[in-house]
């Protein structure tokens, strides 16, 4: 019989699971929609030639951004999964301990006065909830660090992107899919700022 | 002949003969534009004393007649006519087929024996002379019989075998002759003992008593039969001519800033330009395949890119030419074209100045002449069927260049009468190119496409200028061997617009790398719109074919590049996969990889069947095949 507490354990844990599940596909989907962004805009400075050269340097930053944010997202991976195999620990360390006072305190107590090796039992995994508990936060700190860095990658790709739709303004005369691209391009860095900021709340919820 | 010397005089020659055709077509429309009349005859007198520098007997004659009878028009003696200005091109077209026979090595014959009489007989004022006879060409013979009243100066064999400079007197009454000194080539005699003087030195010509010349002096234009005394020859000639004086000192300037390459040269320059560019490129992926990053080496890199980027542009401006020169022997065509055909039309020149590669510029003009042809013959009406339509007597024909970011877009368009496609398609179904069957699915665009299938034609009567169907396949080949693309806009009685859209230069392709699950391929970027992700509720079935749409109102061909190359259809939902779209259709691939500059190696194998434009080297080193994304597109809708 689980109590209130253990559901809510799991259930946030299933959430976070499913929240991480779901930032890495839509992650991978929209870094490779910037990329593809980003590609479009190099095919469409190649194809117009010297009249978009400067426009050449944004489409190139945008690559070159695309791939800070493959590189960002990469130090992310490695740590999401020892920050949920933390997780799982630490709930796993907790609901020991849960079962355990339960146990003691449906026992009689001159029951429980000749049973000393609970009460050392009990000592270890509470001992082992707060190592695995610090870990995790440790590890659920570096994940934040690392969530903040990729932050900081998409608002370095996002001021390359505004310099981008300020030089497709300046060339709007000479080709409307300029814009069009610099558009897209916003659109797509701002709906993976959008997936960052989700996925960063729930873990900043978890670890409260 | 002195083969450089010979080269420059013909590239020379070819460039004031040009510009007399076109100047001639200006006169015409002008004949009281002394302006235009000075500069044809002075074109026609240095013309004649680089022949003379080169002993070209025949050339030297025939521009002597061409340049009495525009001097005679520039005194005023006789009126400029159409007649005249027939005659005159007549006479470039003689002077050009000269030009050629002097480039292989040959002196030229002498002009058509009737031409060249009626060339006289203009210059004489005769009104019986007509510009519509046959033009013969006529054996070599002497030197053409006097109209005039003027000295005639030739150098031949003296009976002797010796060299011997000949003084004939031709013509009518003196009192008919110009005066000397006036302008024209007519000589005094005075002006005639210089002339000796400056070719033989004082009293040393032959003949005048003083030592035989031609033993003294060397030939400096070494020919095939070198001529003795031709070299000394030479500055007499060059100084002799007031004209010749003018035109070489006023070119001074220009020559101390301009210099005549050959093209092979260059061209040689462009290649090894390719060959800097691809290990630039392998550099660059060498560089960003090394594990440690190292700025200074990095900045390197990037300092070479731009420098070979520079040196790039550079070679590439070396190779542009103005589409003036395509353009140059437009103005004849429709002229004598739409005579014979009793169309009046006016031809509009646009963007002459816009730059484009030599190879592009010399592998366009013969299509571009067809197109023009086409238009006028199939697309123009005749002033009376233009009349029953409401539209002016007076067709426009206008064929422009226009620049566009890293392409040139030539549009030969006309206010004629359109393009049927239906028609079309009847005429290809009752010629069996396609089925009935066939021809039921094809698109109002298809249907307009059929005009460049080979032995296609519309038009039920061949004529001398177009419908016999062997052009348009030949002026789409072209255009695709440059890497182009032509276009077809109509419109029912309002006219027709052909558009030839063709890169800048074909020294470097900038390319897009993709994948095709292990493999690695690239496309032209040229013909990418856009690269989309594949959403399969887009994905639908019309006729059997796959379809995808593209935004709200475009449907294109689906074309599996996994089935096409591979054998083997990408499966959308289980391997990696995405779109290029292109003019022709979305071309799955597993994945875009990224752009790069590259240079196209030919394939060694019959590209009539393959779907590839050549290979490349990437910056990996690795050869990579270059898909002709229009070929695939095509064949997958044939299916």
């Amino acid at each position: 019989m689980t109590t209130e507490k253990e559901k809510r354990a799991r259930q946030d844990f299933i959430d976070m699971a499913d929240a991480t599940c779901q930032f890495q596909l839509e992650i991978k989907r929209r870094l490779r929609e910037i990329d593809r962004k980003a590609l479009n805009a190099q095919v469409l400075v190649k194809r117009h030639g010297k009249d978009l050269s400067g426009y050449g340097v944004v489409a190139q930053s945008f690559r070159e951004g695309a791939g800070a944010m493959q590189a960002a997202v990469d130090a992310v991976q490695e740590i999401i999964a020892p920050f949920m195999t933390g997780r799982l620990d630490d709930l796993r360390a907790a609901l020991q301990l849960e079962t355990l006072e339960r146990v003691q305190d449906g026992m009689q107590s001159e029951v429980a006065g000749r049973c000393g090796g609970l009460e050392s039992y009990r000592n270890r995994l509470e001992e082992e909830r707060d190592i695995n508990e610090r870990q995790y936060r440790e590890i659920g700190s570096s994940l934040l660090k690392a969530l903040e860095r990729f932050e900081e990658v998409v608002t370095e790709l996002d001021y390359v992107v505004v310099n981008g739709r300020i030089e497709a303004a300046l060339k709007s005369g000479s080709t409307a899919p300029l814009a069009q691209v610099s558009m897209d391009m916003h659109r797509a860095v701002s709906s993976v700022r959008e997936v960052l900021r989700g996925y960063r709340e729930q873990i900043e919820g978890s670890l409260r | 002949m002195d083969n450089d010397i010979l080269q420059e005089f013909l590239a020379e020659s070819r460039e004031m003969l040009s510009q007399a055709q076109a100047d001639l077509l200006g006169l015409e429309n002008d004949p009281e534009n002394a302006e235009i009349l000075g500069s044809i005859f002075r074109a026609f007198h240095t013309l004649k004393g680089g022949a003379g520098f080169l002993d070209a007997q025949s050339l030297v004659e025939w521009c002597h007649g061409l340049e009495d009878l525009l001097d005679k028009a520039r005194h005023g003696e006789i009126p400029v006519t159409s007649q005249m200005v027939d005659v005159i091109l007549r006479g470039t077209d003689i002077i050009e087929s000269m030009l050629d026979a002097m480039a292989t090595g040959e002196y030229p014959e002498p002009g058509p024996v009737e031409l060249r009489d009626m060339i006289h007989a203009l210059a004489s004022g005769t009104p019986g002379a007509t510009a519509e006879s046959a033009v013969e060409p006529a054996a070599a013979q002497e030197p053409q019989t006097a109209s005039e009243n003027s000295l005639w100066v030739s150098r031949r064999p003296t009976e002797q075998g010796t060299e011997g400079v000949f003084v004939e007197q031709r013509g009518a009454a003196p009192a008919e002759a110009p005066a000397a000194g006036s302008g024209g080539d007519e000589i005094t005699q005075d002006e005639f003992e210089r002339y000796l003087d400056q070719m033989y030195g004082a009293g040393g010509a032959p003949g005048m008593g003083g030592p035989e010349a031609p033993a003294a002096a060397p030939p400096a234009a070494l020919g095939k039969e070198p001529e003795a005394g031709s070299a000394a020859a030479a500055p007499a000639l060059k100084t002799g001519r007031p004209g010749g004086q003018t035109q070489a000192m006023g070119g001074e300037s220009r020559e101390e800033s301009t210099i005549r390459v050959d093209s092979s040269r260059l061209d040689a320059v462009m290649n090894q330009v390719g060959e800097l560019v691809l290990l630039r490129n392998r550099l660059n992926a060498a560089l960003a395949n090394l594990n440690q990053e190292d700025e200074n080496l990095t900045r390197i890199a990037r300092e070479a890119d731009l420098a070979v980027n520079d040196l790039q542009g550079t070679v590439m401006r070396l190779r542009m030419q103005p589409c003036k020169r395509l353009f140059q022997a437009l103005p004849r065509v429709v002229r004598d074209t739409s005579r014979s055909l009793g169309k009046n039309v006016q031809l509009e020149l646009e963007g002459e100045d816009v730059e484009i590669d030599k190879t592009v510029v010399d592998a366009l003009s013969p299509p571009l002449i067809h197109l023009v042809r086409n238009a006028l013959d199939h697309g123009i009406e005749s002033p009376a069927e233009r009349q029953k339509f409401g539209k002016p007597e007076k067709a426009v024909l206008r064929v422009a260049a226009v620049h566009l970011g890293d392409k040139v877009q030539i549009q030969v368009s006309d206010d004629g009468r359109g393009m049927n496609p239906q028609a079309i398609l009847k005429s290809a179904i009752a010629k069996g190119v396609v089925s009935a069957e066939e021809g039921a699915r094809l698109s109002e665009r298809d249907m307009l496409d059929l005009i460049f299938l080979p032995g296609f034609s519309t038009k039920e009567a061949v004529t001398d200028m177009s419908g016999r169907g062997v052009g348009m396949d030949v002026v789409r080949e072209t255009v695709r061997g440059l890497r182009g693309r032509i276009d077809v806009q109509t419109r029912l009685n309002q006219g027709t617009t052909i558009v030839l859209e063709l890169p800048l230069t074909l020294a470097v392709l900038p390319v897009l790398y993709f994948r095709l699950r292990r493999e690695t391929y690239a496309l032209p970027v040229a013909a990418i719109e856009n690269l989309i992700e594949i959403d399969t509720p887009c994905l639908h079935t019309i006729s059997g074919k796959p379809m995808y749409q593209v935004g709200r109102d475009r449907v294109v061909p689906y074309v599996d590049l996994g089935h096409v190359l591979q054998s083997s259809p990408i499966s959308t939902a289980h391997e990696a996969s995405e779109g290029i779209l292109t003019e022709h259709g979305l071309l799955v691939v597993s994945e875009a990889l990224g752009t790069e500059d590259s240079v196209v190696k030919p394939l060694d194998i019959g590209m009539e069947k393959t779907w590839y434009q050549g290979a490349t080297i990437s910056g990996g080193g690795d050869v990579v095949l270059i898909l002709d994304g229009t070929s695939v597109s095509r064949a997958q809708r044939r299916v």
